[in-house]
C-alpha cells in the first residue's frame, strides 16, 4: 500500500510554456507505502482492515500544499491500494483521491488592514486615449486584504461623481497561476467568479456594499511554492453606459482560517 | 249592507261587545222546483241573534322561555352597532322596528361570507414565511391590532391598480415549444420571437482569446443564471397583460413540477429567470403588478425549499447518528443553497433569491439571517433604477418582517436610501413610458407609493417612538416627491395616537408639500381620518382646526373640497360646539354656492356632511337652530329633481335618525315636509312595491315624530298638510287617520271628557278629517277598521253626527233587516236550485256546496224557527247524500259538542236522526 502526492503542470498550457511543461516533471510531495496486512488468505465475506499513515512530507524541504485543482496547476493526493496476488492472478488495484486542507488558523496571522482606494481617470494605467474617459470619482475600501476562505469578501464603494451614466459595477475574482522554474515563468489569469454589485446608473454618494462569497470549488489558500504560485486578485469593474469599462485590480490573499 | 256583511264575516270578532250584530229574520215564499228528493221545499232565512261577547273565545297567554325572534333581535342589535361605526350611511333604525326589513338591511348570510376572511386566501401566503411567523404569535397579534395590512391586501391592491394596455415582452428559456407566436394566433405585425444561443452577450464577440473562452466556460459552469444546457432563450414580444400573466403562471406550474420531479436546479433556474423580468422597468405603470406576479413564483420556490430543509432537519430516520446527523445534514444543504444563490452573477436575481431564502437561516443560525437581512437591504443601493430598487426594498422588508419582525434598523435605512434615490431624479427625461396620458408626476407618485407604504407600515408596527420621530424629522428635511410620499405614507400607516400628537407639525408639513404627487387635500383627508380616530391634545385642537381649515378653504376642486371638509367636519363636531360646526358649514355653503351649476353632482357629498354633523355632534339639538345648517338643508330643497337619486331620502333619514326627540320647530317641520313631499312626488308607476313601502315607513316615522305639544290646532294643520302632500301612499294616510284619532282622544283627556264649545268643534274637525280621508283608501278591510276606530272615537267625543258610519246604528234598523232577509232568501233559493241542477259529472260538486251551505245556516241562522230547521234538515240530507262519510262524522261530532251550550238540541237531534 502507498500514498502518492504529486504536483503536475497541466498539459493544457500550450505555446509559450510548452518547453517548461516538458521540463518540469510532477513534483512528488509525499510518497509512502505501508503494508497493512501480511500475506495470507483473506476469508470470504467482508473484511475490514484498519490502517494509518502519517502525512509527512517526503523531505524536510518539501511542504504539503492544500489540494487544488486548477487549470494549470494541480495538487492532488491519493491513496492507492494494491493487492498483490499469486503469479497466476492479476493484481487488484483501487485508487481514491483524498483532500488535504490546512487546519483553520494554521496560516500566518498577518495584521488585517483596511484597503482604501480611490479610482479617478488620473489613477488609471494603460489608457490609450485619456480624452475619452469621462470624469468620475469612485471611493471605497476593502475591509482587509487578507480574507479567510470561509468568510465573504467585504467592503464598500461609493460613486462620488460620474459624468456618464453607469450600466454596471461588477466584482471579478481572478485566480492567477504562475508556473515557473529557473528558466523563466508563465502567468495565467482566469476569472473564477463575477458578481454584479451595481446594476444601472447607481445613486451617487451612497455606499454600495462589496460582498462576495468565495466559490468553494475554485478557491484555495494563496499558495507560494518554489515552482508555482496560486494567487488571487479582485477586479472592480465599472462599465459605463457606452460599454467602456474601467478596471481596478487588488491583489488579495486568501487564507484558511 | 255590504259593510254589515263584512262586519259579520266569521273570524272577525268584534272588539266592541256592545254592538249588536245584524239580526235578520228572513221569511219568504219558496217556489218549488225539482229537487233531488223530489219534495217541494219552502225556504226561509232567519238570522240568529249573536252574543259576541259571550261567544268570544278568550286567548289564554302562556309563559315562554325563549323568544321566537331571538335570532332576529341579535342581528338587529349587531347592526345598530354597525350603524354607529359607519357614520356615512345612517338608517332610521330607532323609529321603525320591522324585524323583517332589519334582517334584510343587516348583514345577510351572503354578505357575512363576503366579509369573513377567506380561509383559502390565507393559504396563498408561503408556508415558509407563515411557519416562521407562527413562531412568534404575539407579534402577529400585535400586527393585527395596528394598522398593518396584510401582504394579500397589498397584493390585491397592486394587481387591481397597476395595469397596462400596452404590449409586454417575455424572455425565458423555459417557454413551451408550443408557445410560439403562431399557436397563439398573434397578428403578424405583433409577432416578435427572437432566439439566441446559450452564450451570453458578452461572449459572442468574435475572436475571443483563450482566456476569454475559458472565462466564458467557467462562467457557464459556475453561475446558475445562464441557460440550461442547450437551452434556447426565447423572447416573445407583443404580449398583452393577460398573456403575460398566463405565461408567468405557467412557469410557476413548471417550477412546482420540476421540483417534484427532483429537478431542483431547474426550479431554481426558472425562479431566476422570472426575477430577471424585473430588471426591465418599463412600462412603469405595470411594474408593480409584474413585481407581485414574480413574487408569487419566488414565494413558491421559497416555501418548497424551506419545507424540504425543515423536513430534512426533523426527520430522524438516519441509520447512524440519530436526529443530530439529520440536522447537520440539513444545515449543510441549507448552506449549499446559499452558496448556489451567492454565485448568481446578476445583482437582481441574487438579491431576490437570497431574500426569498431568508427564512431558511432559521435552520442554521438566526443571527446570521438577521445580518444577511441588513446586508441585503444595503445591497439594494446597487440598483440604479429607483423603481426597481424601491420594489426590491419592499420585498426585502417583507421577508425581513417574516424572519425578524422586531428589527427596524434595516427598514429605517431602506427608507433613507429610498428617499436618497428619489432625490437623484427619476427615470431620464422622455424614457418613461406614459400610460394613456397620465402625467409623469402622478405616475411617479402612484408607482412609488406602495413600496414606501409597505416599509412604513412595517416600521410603524414595531418601531419605538423615537424612530417614528426621526421619520417625522426626515419628512421635515425632505423635498419634492420624496417628502410628499413620505408624509402621505406616514399618515396612512403610523399609529393614530402618534399622528394625533404630531398633528400640528404635520399640518405645516402638508402646507409645505408643494409637489403635485399626492394632492394636498388627500393628505389632509388622511390626517383627518387619523385625528378622528385618536384626538390630539386639547390645547392643540383649535390651532389645528384653524390651520387645517385654512388649507381646506383653498382646495380648488369642489368635489375634493367637500370630501375633505366632510372628514374635518367630523373632527369639529366631535370636539367643538355647534357654533364652530355652523361656521364650517357656512364656508361649505359659500363654496357650493359659487359652483351652483354643478349643484346636483355634489348632493351625495353634502348629504354626507349633514349626516356627519348630526352623527358626531355633541349637541345635535342646537345644530337644528343653526343658520348654516338649515341653509344646507335648503340647498336640497331647492329642487326636487334629486328626489329620485336617494339623496333626499338620505337627508331625511339622517335628520330623523339623529334628531333628538320629537320635531317641535315649525320651520324644521316645514323643511322636512317639503323634503318628504319631494320623496312622495318621486313615486311613479315604475316604483317597486318595496320602495313604496320603505318610503311610506320613512314618512310615517317622520309624521309620528312631529309634536307641537299642546298646540293641537297646529298639529291638526300639520296633519291636513301632510294628507295633501302624501295622498298617494295609503299606509301614510292610515297612519294620519290614526294620529288624528289620537289627537282627538288627547283633547278629550285634556278636557277631562267634558268638551267646551271650542274643543267640541275641534274634535268634530278631527272626526271630519277621518271621514274625509278614509274613503280614499283602496283596501276595504282597512277602511272598515278605520271607520270603526274613528267611529268609536267620535262616539266617545259625543260627535254623534259623525258616527254616521257606525254599523250599530243602522244595523238594527228593521228596514235594513227586511232588505237583508229578502236578499238572503233569494240567494238561498238560487243556491238550492243550483245544487239540484248539478247532475252527471258535476254531481260531485254538490257535496262541498251543500256542506258549506249547511255550515252557513248552522252558524248564522236562528234554528229555533221551525221553517229554518226544516231547510236545515233538507240540506243535511244533501250533505249525507253527497259528502264523504268521514266529513259527515266530523261535522256530527262538532255539532254534538257545541250544541250543548248553544242549546241547539233540535240540530243535535237532526244530526243524530240522520245518522239513524
Amino acid at each position: 500500500m502507498d500514498g502518492i502526492a504529486s504536483v503536475q503542470l497541466s498539459p493544457r498550457s500550450a505555446g509559450l510554456i510548452e518547453s517548461l511543461v516538458n521540463s518540469s516533471k510532477p513534483i512528488s510531495l509525499i510518497s509512502q507505502s505501508v503494508e497493512v496486512t501480511k500475506s495470507g488468505r483473506i476469508p470470504s465475506g467482508q473484511t475490514e482492515i484498519p490502517f494509518e499513515l502519517p502525512l509527512n512530507p517526503r523531505s524536510s524541504s518539501k511542504i504539503l500544499y492544500e489540494t487544488y485543482h486548477g487549470v494549470y496547476i494541480m495538487v492532488q493526493y491519493s491513496l492507492r491500494c494494491d493487492i498483490k496476488r499469486s503469479l497466476l492472478a492479476k493484481d487488484v488495484s483501487k485508487s481514491q483521491e483524498f483532500i488535504v486542507e490546512y487546519k483553520p488558523g494554521s496560516g500566518d496571522s498577518e495584521e488585517e488592514k483596511v484597503v482604501n482606494f480611490e479610482i479617478r481617470p488620473e489613477t488609471l494605467q494603460n489608457v490609450r486615449d485619456r480624452a475619452r474617459i469621462p470624469q468620475f470619482l469612485v471611493r471605497g475600501h476593502l475591509d482587509t486584504s487578507i480574507f479567510p476562505l470561509s468568510k465573504p469578501l467585504t467592503g464598500e464603494l461609493t460613486v462620488c461623481e460620474c459624468e456618464r451614466g453607469i450600466s454596471s459595477i461588477e466584482l471579478q475574482l481572478v485566480r492567477v497561476e504562475t508556473c515557473g522554474s529557473t528558466e523563466g515563468y508563465t502567468r495565467e489569469a482566469s476569472e473564477i467568479q463575477n458578481i454584479q454589485i451595481g446594476e444601472g446608473d447607481v445613486c451617487r454618494g451612497i455606499a454600495i456594499p462589496i460582498y462576495m462569497v468565495f466559490p468553494r470549488l475554485f478557491t484555495c489558500a494563496t499558495t507560494v511554492a518554489p515552482s508555482f504560485k496560486i494567487e488571487f486578485e479582485l477586479n472592480i469593474v465599472i462599465i459605463f453606459d457606452n460599454d467602456h469599462l474601467v478596471v481596478e485590480t487588488f491583489p488579495i490573499k486568501l487564507i484558511r482560517s | 249592507m255590504d259593510r254589515a256583511a263584512e262586519a259579520l264575516t266569521p273570524g272577525t270578532p268584534s272588539r266592541y261587545p256592545y254592538f249588536t250584530s245584524l239580526s235578520l229574520a228572513i221569511s219568504g215564499p219558496y217556489k218549488p222546483n225539482n229537487n233531488p228528493s223530489g219534495r217541494i221545499m219552502s225556504v226561509v232565512w232567519k238570522i240568529r241573534v249573536r252574543q259576541w261577547g259571550l261567544e268570544k273565545n278568550p286567548l289564554i297567554p302562556e309563559p315562554t322561555t325563549s323568544h321566537p325572534l331571538q335570532g332576529v333581535k341579535d342581528r338587529t342589535l349587531k347592526q345598530a352597532g354597525l350603524v354607529y361605526e359607519k357614520k356615512s350611511r345612517p338608517t332610521v333604525q330607532p323609529m321603525m322596528i320591522d324585524p323583517l326589513s332589519s334582517v334584510l338591511d343587516g348583514p345577510d348570510p351572503l354578505s357575512d361570507l363576503l366579509g369573513a376572511s377567506d380561509p383559502l386566501s390565507g393559504k396563498a401566503f408561503p408556508s415558509a414565511s407563515r411557519q416562521a411567523m407562527e413562531a412568534d404569535k404575539d407579534t402577529e397579534m400585535a400586527i393585527t391590532d395596528s394598522r398593518h395590512s396584510t401582504w394579500e391586501q397589498h397584493r390585491a391592491f397592486i394587481l387591481s391598480n397597476f395595469t397596462t394596455t400596452g404590449t409586454l415582452t417575455f424572455t425565458s428559456s423555459f417557454l413551451q415549444p408550443s408557445d410560439s407566436a403562431e399557436s397563439r394566433a398573434v397578428p403578424l405585425h405583433r409577432r416578435v420571437v427572437k432566439t439566441q444561443t446559450a452564450v451570453t452577450e458578452r461572449h459572442r464577440t468574435p475572436g475571443m482569446s483563450g482566456s476569454e473562452r475559458i472565462r466564458a466556460r467557467l462562467e457557464q459552469l459556475d453561475t446558475l443564471d445562464e441557460m440550461s444546457g442547450g437551452g434556447v432563450v426565447r423572447e416573445v414580444g407583443g404580449l398583452t397583460q393577460e398573456e403575460f400573466t398566463h405565461r408567468l403562471n405557467g412557469l410557476k406550474q413548471e417550477l412546482t413540477e420540476a421540483w417534484q420531479s427532483d429537478q431542483r436546479v431547474k426550479a431554481l433556474k426558472i425562479a431566476i429567470q422570472c426575477v430577471k423580468l424585473l430588471s426591465l422597468s418599463v412600462p412603469e405603470h405595470f411594474y408593480p403588478s409584474k413585481f407581485v406576479l414574480v413574487i408569487d413564483i419566488l414565494d413558491t420556490l421559497a416555501s418548497l425549499v424551506y419545507q424540504r430543509l425543515k423536513f430534512k432537519s426533523q426527520s430522524e430516520n438516519f441509520p447512524v447518528g440519530g436526529s443530530d446527523t439529520g440536522k447537520l445534514e440539513a444545515q449543510e444543504t441549507t448552506r449549499n443553497w446559499f452558496y448556489k444563490v451567492a454565485s448568481i452573477r446578476e445583482l437582481l436575481p441574487r438579491l431576490y433569491l437570497e431574500a426569498a431564502l431568508l427564512p431558511c437561516y432559521s435552520l442554521i443560525n438566526v443571527q446570521e439571517g438577521e445580518q444577511a437581512l441588513s446586508r441585503l437591504s444595503r445591497m439594494i443601493r446597487g440598483i440604479g433604477d429607483p423603481l426597481m430598487a424601491a420594489y426590491a426594498r419592499m420585498y426585502v422588508c417583507r421577508m425581513g418582517f417574516v424572519i425578524a419582525p422586531t428589527l427596524t434598523q434595516h427598514i429605517s435605512e431602506s427608507i433613507e436610501d429610498f428617499l436618497h434615490a428619489l432625490k437623484q431624479g427619476l427615470w431620464p427625461e422622455g424614457e418613461a413610458d406614459m400610460n394613456m396620458g397620465e402625467d409623469k408626476d402622478s405616475l411617479a407618485a402612484r408607482v412609488f407609493f406602495p413600496p414606501l407604504e409597505w416599509m412604513m407600515q412595517c416600521l410603524a408596527s414595531c418601531a419605538p417612538h423615537h424612530i417614528l420621530q426621526s421619520i417625522l424629522r426626515q419628512c421635515e428635511e425632505g423635498e419634492g416627491l420624496g417628502q410628499n410620499l413620505l408624509v402621505s405614507s406616514l399618515l396612512a400607516t403610523f399609529p393614530h395616537h402618534f399622528i394625533a400628537l404630531q398633528a400640528l407639525p404635520l399640518t405645516h408639513l402638508i402646507a409645505g408639500c408643494s409637489y403635485p404627487g399626492k394632492l394636498q387635500h388627500e393628505l389632509l383627508s388622511s390626517l383627518g381620518v387619523c385625528v378622528n380616530q385618536a384626538a390630539p391634545p386639547q390645547q392643540q385642537q383649535l390651532p389645528l382646526l384653524n390651520a387645517v381649515w385654512k388649507l381646506i378653504a383653498r382646495v380648488p376642486n369642489t368635489k375634493d373640497y367637500l370630501s375633505t371638509a366632510g372628514i374635518w367636519l367630523e373632527f369639529t363636531a366631535k370636539h367643538f360646539t355647534s357654533v364652530e360646526v355652523n361656521t364650517l358649514l357656512g364656508d361649505v355653503l359659500k363654496h357650493v354656492g359659487t359652483d351652483r351649476s354643478h349643484d346636483q353632482t355634489h348632493y351625495p357629498a353634502m348629504l354626507a356632511l349633514v349626516s356627519t354633523a348630526l352623527t358626531n355632534s355633541t349637541d345635535p339639538h342646537s345644530l337644528f337652530s343653526m343658520k348654516h345648517f338649515l341653509g344646507l338643508l335648503n340647498v336640497f330643497q331647492r329642487d326636487s329633481v334629486s328626489a329620485g337619486d336617494g339623496v333626499t331620502r338620505g337627508v331625511v333619514e339622517a335628520l330623523l335618525t339623529h334628531h333628538p326627540g320629537d320635531f317641535t320647530d315649525p320651520i324644521l317641520v316645514q323643511h322636512l315636509l317639503t323634503l318628504c313631499g319631494a320623496l312622495h312626488d318621486s313615486i311613479n308607476a315604475l316604483t317597486t312595491d318595496d320602495e313604496r313601502r320603505q318610503l311610506s315607513q320613512l314618512i310615517i316615522s317622520f309624521i309620528r315624530q312631529v309634536n307641537f305639544g299642546r298646540d293641537f290646532e297646529q298639529q291638526l294643520d300639520f296633519y291636513v298638510n301632510a294628507r295633501a302632500a302624501f295622498s298617494n301612499l295609503d299606509t301614510v294616510l292610515v297612519s294620519l287617520v290614526q294620529c288624528v284619532c289620537r289627537l282627538a282622544m288627547a283633547t278629550w283627556n285634556v278636557m277631562h271628557s267634558q268638551h267646551s264649545g271650542k274643543t267640541a268643534s275641534f274634535v268634530r274637525a278631527c272626526a271630519a278629517y277621518c271621514f274625509i280621508t278614509v274613503p280614499s283608501l283602496a283596501y276595504s278591510t282597512t277602511r272598515l277598521k278605520l271607520y270603526l276606530l274613528s267611529g268609536t272615537v267620535a262616539l266617545i267625543n259625543n260627535c254623534l253626527g259623525q258616527v254616521e258610519g257606525n254599523d250599530s246604528l243602522y244595523g238594527g234598523d228593521p228596514k235594513v233587516q227586511q232588505e237583508a232577509e229578502q236578499l238572503c232568501t233569494t240567494l238561498l233559493h238560487n243556491i238550492l236550485l243550483h245544487i239540484q241542477s248539478l247532475t252527471g259529472i258535476h254531481e260531485k260538486r254538490c257535496g262541498p256546496l251543500a256542506f258549506s251551505l249547511f255550515w252557513c245556516i248552522v252558524t248564522w241562522c236562528d234554528l229555533t224557527q221551525p221553517q229554518m230547521m226544516k231547510v236545515t234538515s233538507q240540506i243535511w240530507s244533501l250533505v249525507l247524500k253527497h259528502c264523504h262519510p268521514e266529513t259527515v262524522v266530523q261535522a256530527r261530532d262538532w255539532i254534538s259538542r257545541h250544541s250543548v251550550h248553544q242549546k241547539h238540541t233540535s240540530l243535535a237531534q237532526l244530526v243524530r236522526h240522520g245518522q239513524a
